[in-house]
């Protein structure tokens, strides 16, 4: 590992993307995308189906042209380099294992392209096979094998060659929900032990906060944040990373005033709220207010005059075990959604019931207001903002 | 396993009661041109007796064996393209190799001699260029002409073999193969080969079996250095020799049946990777 994490050093970058652009006939897949990864960092794409994830692994790997910009892997310029003269390695989501090959056959394929001799390349095989405890496995088919045992010989078959970058494209998507947690603490063992970079493709916000040293939100071929998972959780720099991170309380309104940092937004038939700005705030023009459920407070008495409230009736409370979800009507159109953790300090707090009036407030620093554009409606236009000159399909 | 049943019966009666019949005629006595019960294994013995049985059929494995190949090295070029390069084209091709079994083989086998003759079209056409004098001898009625046009036979077989298991392909596979650092042809090597292999043995064996039982078209374009077993134990029959025809088919029974087994287990092997 060169280059921890806040490293500025540039020519460390394992990968590189300058102006990447992909498109498929109308499609455009990938928008102008710069990227860095730098090396050995546990890097994610995170963003939902369809906005490019795939595309860019599969532009790094090798099984895609990009349509402009340039790749570098390692410093050097891709090119049109096919993919097998690359020094990547993938985990495919499907495992793509050979089924008419053994496991220590499968793992040892790589080695055996680059003529590394029969006894040599199984002795680095076998031991990589016990590095994802698989001894014992050798010579079993790969259908002889359960999911999360298949995954393991697709990694330890992409490993073995000690690739620069390892990409993986989603590969705990078809594991059940335990074992899925489970691999989540062993890739992200595996990858400290290996030292080698990963850049690993996810739709799931809660496995790349779990496992990555940074993350790159996608959305419709954009980044539109690159950070490490506390600065992609705490500050959101784009509505659309706020959404997709968490299910944050969105209220839309018009701003009313503006004062050191803070703004207040008047929402239809809620009241006044106020927020942190993110971005160009002006008094008359619209604005999205958005706070986390667990940074929402609820009180039977009124709140200290300095923080953001609103009123509304308990509508729903559901107890998860160790947390609960108050769901409160503010509007007819609109609830709050607050979280309360059931743990040894929640006896101290006050409980509410269903149907009960309560004060909904927050912090002004807890919420942020981004700016939206009144043209079009609110829903479409933060997803557009940051990926302003894009052309769109259709 | 019981829905098998009437499979099983069609198999008896159409299969196993001819081929037991067979073998029983084959160890009977033919007297008076009649088949009489009397047990003996004077049919075999003329069977070793000479060169000429023996002969012809190691040659009528030999031809099969070559045009078996060749089916092979054509068909799966071809099932290969329209697998993966052909889209919209992809059903036309497909019908155009299918439609090339409800012709009559006949019909097609005199059409290839309106081709290959002393007065065919290629001949007629080599002479107006002034290229040759005389018609080519290898032409027509020679053993190549019979492998060009057996060839041609068998192609659609192995065609429609290959491309059913092409179809099946998982050409991720492929990229994963290349992911490793298989160049394209290594890839095809390593994977893509093995992979459609239980398709390029089934090809053999359609393209083969038919093949040891040829008939017509050997007689049609074929000469004397390339006769085959099916028109000699037809011969037999017509000679009401059925005590040393049944000795013959037999013999091709049994070499078609090994023939068989040695592909089955490969077959099976290959359903069960998948
Ligand atoms: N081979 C292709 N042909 C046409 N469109 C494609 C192709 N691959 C991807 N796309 C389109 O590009 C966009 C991004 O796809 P992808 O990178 O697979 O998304 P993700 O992996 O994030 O779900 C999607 O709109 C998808 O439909
Ligand atoms: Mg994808």
């Amino acid at each position: 590992m060169s280059a921890g994490p806040g490293d500025a050093a540039r020519p460390s970058a394992a990968i590189e993307l300058r102006g990447v652009s992909k498109r498929f006939e109308q499609v455009v897949a990938l928008d102008r995308v710069d990227l860095s990864v730098r090396k050995g960092e546990f890097f994610s794409l995170l963003g939902p189906s369809g906005c490019g994830k795939s595309t860019t692994l599969n532009l790094i790997g090798g099984f895609e042209t990009a349509t402009s910009g340039t790749l570098l892997i390692d410093g050097k310029p891709m090119g049109d380099t096919p993919a097998h003269l690359r020094p990547v390695n993938t985990v495919f989501q499907s495992y793509a294992l050979f089924p008419h090959m053994s496991v220590i056959e499968n793992v040892e394929f790589g080695l055996r392209m680059k003529g590394v001799p029969a006894p040599e390349r199984r002795r680095a095989a076998a031991e990589m096979l016990h590095l994802v405890s698989l001894d014992g496995m050798e010579d079993r088919r790969p259908r002889q094998l359960s999911g999360g045992q298949r995954q393991r010989v697709a990694l330890a078959r992409a490993l073995v060659n000690h690739p620069a970058v390892l990409l993986l494209d989603e590969p705990l998507g078809a594991l059940d929900l335990k074992l899925r947690k489970h691999m989540q603490t062993e890739l992200s063992r595996l990858q400290r032990k290996v030292g080698i970079t990963f850049v690993y493709v996810t739709h799931d916000q809660e496995e790349a906060l779990a496992m990555s040293d940074r993350i790159a939100v996608m959305d419709r071929g954009c980044v539109l944040q690159v950070g490490t998972p506390t600065e992609i959780y705490a500050e959101p720099a784009d509505p659309f990373v706020m959404e997709f991170i968490g299910s944050p309380n969105v209220f839309r309104g018009r701003i009313e005033a503006v004062a050191g940092g803070g703004a207040e937004i008047a929402v239809d038939e809620i009241g006044r709220v106020r927020g942190r700005m993110i971005g160009d705030i002006r008094p008359g023009g619209q604005a999205t207010v958005m706070v986390r459920p667990e940074r929402v407070r609820l009180s039977a008495t009124p709140p200290p005059a300095s923080a953001s409230q609103v009123t509304g009736r308990v509508a729903k409370v559901a107890n998860l075990g160790f947390i609960t979800h108050y769901f409160v009507r503010l509007s007819e159109r609109q609830d709050a959604l607050a979280y309360r953790l059931n743990d040894v300090d929640g006896g101290a707090e006050i409980r509410f019931d269903e149907g009960q009036q309560v004060h909904v407030w927050w912090d002004e620093g807890d919420a942020r207001v981004f700016p939206a554009d009144a043209g079009r409606s609110a829903s479409a236009s933060i997803r557009t903002r940051a990926c302003e000159t894009r052309e769109r399909p259709g | 396993m019981w829905g098998l049943l009437p499979l099983a019966v069609v198999q008896v009666a159409l299969f196993v009661v001819p081929l037991a019949i067979m073998f029983v005629y084959s160890f009977w006595t033919t007297r008076n041109y009649q088949i009489v019960p009397e047990w003996t294994l004077a049919n075999y013995r003329a069977f070793f007796e000479s060169w000429t049985y023996p002969g012809v059929l190691l040659r009528t494995l030999g031809m099969s064996v070559v045009i078996t190949v060749l089916s092979l090295l054509m068909a799966y070029p071809l099932a290969y393209f329209i697998v993966r390069y052909t889209r919209r084209w992809q059903t036309v091709l497909l019908a155009a190799v299918i439609l090339s079994f409800w012709t009559s083989g006949l019909l097609r086998a005199y059409a290839w001699m309106a081709l290959l003759g002393h007065g065919g079209i290629i001949n007629k056409g080599l002479r107006a260029m002034g290229l040759i004098e005389d018609p080519l001898p290898f032409l027509v009625y020679s053993p190549f002409a019979v492998v060009l046009v057996m060839t041609y036979f068998s192609l659609p077989f192995a065609v429609i073999s290959i491309y059913a298991s092409l179809e099946k392909m998982d050409w991720s596979l492929v990229g994963a193969a290349s992911d490793l650092g298989a160049s394209p042809w290594r890839a095809f090597w390593h994977v893509t080969l093995p992979q459609t292999m239980p398709g390029v043995v089934s090809a053999a064996v359609l393209t083969f079996v038919p093949l040891v039982g040829m008939f017509f078209v050997p007689l049609l374009v074929g000469s004397a250095s390339s006769v085959v077993i099916a028109p000699l134990i037809a011969n037999q029959m017509q000679a009401f020799q059925l005590g040393l025809g049944a000795a013959l088919s037999f013999i091709v029974a049994l070499v078609v049946m090994i023939a068989l087994a040695a592909s089955w287990r490969y077959l099976d092997l290959g359903r069960m990777e998948r």
